[in-house]
């Protein structure tokens, strides 16, 4: 067990191609951390040069008290569950998990011991003598990270472990990977695109995006406070609703033109917008802030008109637009009902709005001081 | 009637085969029923006519005769040697070209250069060079001091000189095949093994090699097919002697047909290693199709 530890760390590729851009991050001892990001952010190869499948171009990563920048993967004691299992096709499972163990020359009863427990762990010692290619996605899935477990390891590293499997089984592997983690209590890395999984897996996660970290915190906080519309726009589905608009102070209150809609707010209440008076800026609000009915004495509506309702099954996603064809989601219940261009008015806790500069993207704390 | 759709396409594709197909019966089937005919006849170029039915008199005689014992021996040991010996060098350089990331195609124009050299020519090029008055290689020899060497002329060294020049000619294809086989292995099953701690050494025995498995036989197995034909460097280079320390099969049937002018018995020794050709093709494909 042991923390990680990455400073300044650089990774650019030839043709000047900066995957990852100056990460500074410490991994808790114990702690399951989260590499959120799109595709081509950076996550991965940041999680393969903690591996030390990839080098490093600058910065350091310690991983206990050492550095191990110039350190072999073998050594660092770490282990790597890949997105296509990358099982050894030829072995049997017993021989893809005793593998790794036989190289490190530990006497064969404890490999012995080792195996079984692990299988028992897992439930797969029903499997042990079979091939890779006769077991399912989600078997080999167990086996992958089957091997990693039998190593004991310092740390493990999940690169995308899931994102093959089918919606069902991702949800229970989801499920026991974070049993497993509150059994072992070894220091996880898990990167993931999918930020259901990130929400629910992770102790804190760590945005990543064009190869830098955004923003690092507790899944709720980052939920509740996106540090820019990068966040904002990545996190939740459907994502925040944002729309350009420009503050507009009238007295004793700050306007926001939405297409055909006006929003005053309080200034007493939001007055660290002031300054930001007749600026362009970013307006947000999540689509489960949207309701359909008045229902506190805060409320703002706005006037849209409706595009369709999807339903989920257990809620519905209502979408609607403004005059100007700007497009706004809202979560309604489950029977919610509408036709297409139904003009309806839908109302927001104005508590529960974001603000970003519209030059930097970046989040404005919003308070009455 | 009308024609159903099906039919009417499986019409047009046999009209699109027939005439690949009436080529392939004319250039290949033809010959080679001619020649399981004749294998049973006693058809000489003196008398080139199907008019004496001998039975199996043929395949008899050549059972009985003196030296194809010898010739067997000697086309075996020609094509263990190749085989394996290509099969080895093309690995270890398919291994070092598998790495290299820059100038990959001037490695492979390079690689290829010899198979696309006819194989007549390749015989002329190499009787040439290692000519035992005239050739560089002789001339090198002299240089340092060493006795000239008859390469082809001598019985201790024509056998190997023809296997080596066979394998200089041939062991691209076998890099070639190995190549694709080791561009294609997945990349994660290496990076699986770097993290559980295997050396290069223990990565190419216990992943590369099982997972090259089908590559190989399929690679040796192509390659086997090919050396049993041999007969262009033969005849160009030794004419199966001295003596007949290089008489492969091939030449022998050669040699039975046009100096023994016995077409017949020629005949029956062809369909003898025709037989062992189809055996072993028969054994790849059905590995191959087993693969799928």
């Amino acid at each position: 067990m042991a923390e990680i530890i990455l400073t300044n760390l650089t990774k650019i590729y030839s043709h000047n191609i900066i995957a990852v851009d100056k990460i500074d991050l410490k991994i808790n001892d114990g702690e399951f951390m989260v590499f959120l990001g799109p595709s081509g952010c950076g996550k991965s190869t940041t999680l393969r040069m903690i591996a030390g499948l990839e080098t490093i171009t600058e910065g350091d990563i310690i991983i206990g008290d050492k550095i191990v920048n110039n350190v072999d993967s073998a050594e660092r004691d770490l282990a790597i569950v890949f997105q296509n299992y990358a099982l050894y096709p030829h072995m049997t499972i017993k021989g893809n998990l005793s593998f790794g163990l036989k190289l490190r020359k530990l006497p064969n009863a404890e490999i012995e011991k080792r195996v079984m427990h692990t299988a028992e762990l897992l439930e797969i010692k029903p499997l042990l003598n079979r091939k890779p290619k006769e077991l399912s996605g989600g078997q080999q899935q167990r086996v992958a990270l089957g091997r990693a477990l039998v190593r004991e390891p310092v740390a493990f590293l999940f690169d995308e472990p899931l994102s093959n499997l089918d919606a069902k089984l991702r949800a229970s592997m989801r499920t026991e990977l974070i049993k497993l983690h509150r059994k072992l209590n070894t220091t996880t890395i898990h990167v993931t695109h999918d930020q259901v999984e990130a929400m629910t897996m992770g102790e804190r996660i760590c945005i990543l995006h064009q190869g830098k970290l955004i923003q690092l915190g507790t899944p709720l906080d980052i939920y509740n406070n996106p540090v820019n519309t990068f966040v904002a726009g990545f996190l939740g589905s459907p994502p925040m609703n944002l729309f350009n608009t420009k503050i507009l102070p009238n007295n004793d209150y700050l306007n926001f033109q939405i297409s055909n809609n006006l929003i005053s707010l309080p200034d007493k209440e939001f007055r660290t917008l002031i300054k930001y008076s007749g600026c362009e800026v970013i307006f947000g609000i999540r689509p489960e802030d949207l309701y359909i009915e008045k229902i506190s004495k805060n409320m703002i509506d706005l006037e849209v008109s409706v595009l369709a309702v999807e339903s989920l099954g257990s809620e519905a996603i209502l979408v609607a637009n403004f005059e100007d064809g700007q497009e706004i989601y809202a979560k309604v219940e489950r029977n919610f009902q509408a036709a297409y261009k139904d003009k309806l008015r839908i109302y927001f806790d104005y508590s529960k709005i974001k603000i970003f500069n519209k030059n930097s993207t970046e989040s404005i704390k919003i308070g009455s001081c | 009637m009308a024609l159903t759709i099906q039919k009417r396409d499986q019409l047009f594709g046999v009209f699109l085969t027939l005439p690949g197909l009436a080529t392939l019966l004319i250039i290949i089937l033809f010959p080679i029923i001619f020649t399981i005919i004749t294998s049973f006849y006693d058809y000489t170029l003196l008398n080139p006519h199907h008019d004496s039915f001998v039975g199996l008199d043929n395949y008899q005689e050549v059972i009985e005769e003196d030296y194809i014992g010898d010739s067997v021996l000697i086309t075996s040991q020609f094509v263990l040697s190749t085989v394996l010996i290509e099969f080895f060098i093309g690995f270890i350089i398919a291994l070092s070209l598998n790495k290299v990331k820059r100038f990959k195609t001037v490695y492979y124009v390079i690689l290829l250069a010899p198979l696309m050299i006819n194989p007549v020519v390749v015989g002329l090029i190499w009787r040439m060079i290692l000519h035992t008055e005239l050739g560089i290689f002789n001339y090198l020899l002299k240089l340092l001091n060493i006795n000239r060497v008859n390469w082809l002329g001598d019985n201790d060294t024509a056998f190997w000189t023809i296997v080596f020049v066979d394998i200089w000619h041939q062991v691209s294809f076998m890099t070639i095949l190995l190549l694709a086989g080791l561009s294609a292995l997945p990349r994660e099953p290496y990076e699986a093994a770097r993290m559980d701690g295997a050396s290069s050494l223990r990565c190419l025995i216990s992943i590369t090699l099982p997972l090259m498995r089908p590559v190989i036989t399929v690679a040796i197995l192509l390659r086997l097919i090919f050396s049993i034909k041999t007969f262009d460097i033969i005849y160009i280079m030794t004419k199966g002697g001295p003596g007949i320390s290089t008489d492969l099969v091939s030449y022998f049937i050669y040699r039975s047909a046009f100096f023994g002018l016995d077409i017949g018995r020629a005949s029956a020794l062809s369909v003898g290693l025709l037989i062992i050709v189809l055996f072993l093709t028969f054994f790849l494909y059905k590995y191959m199709r087993s693969l799928n």
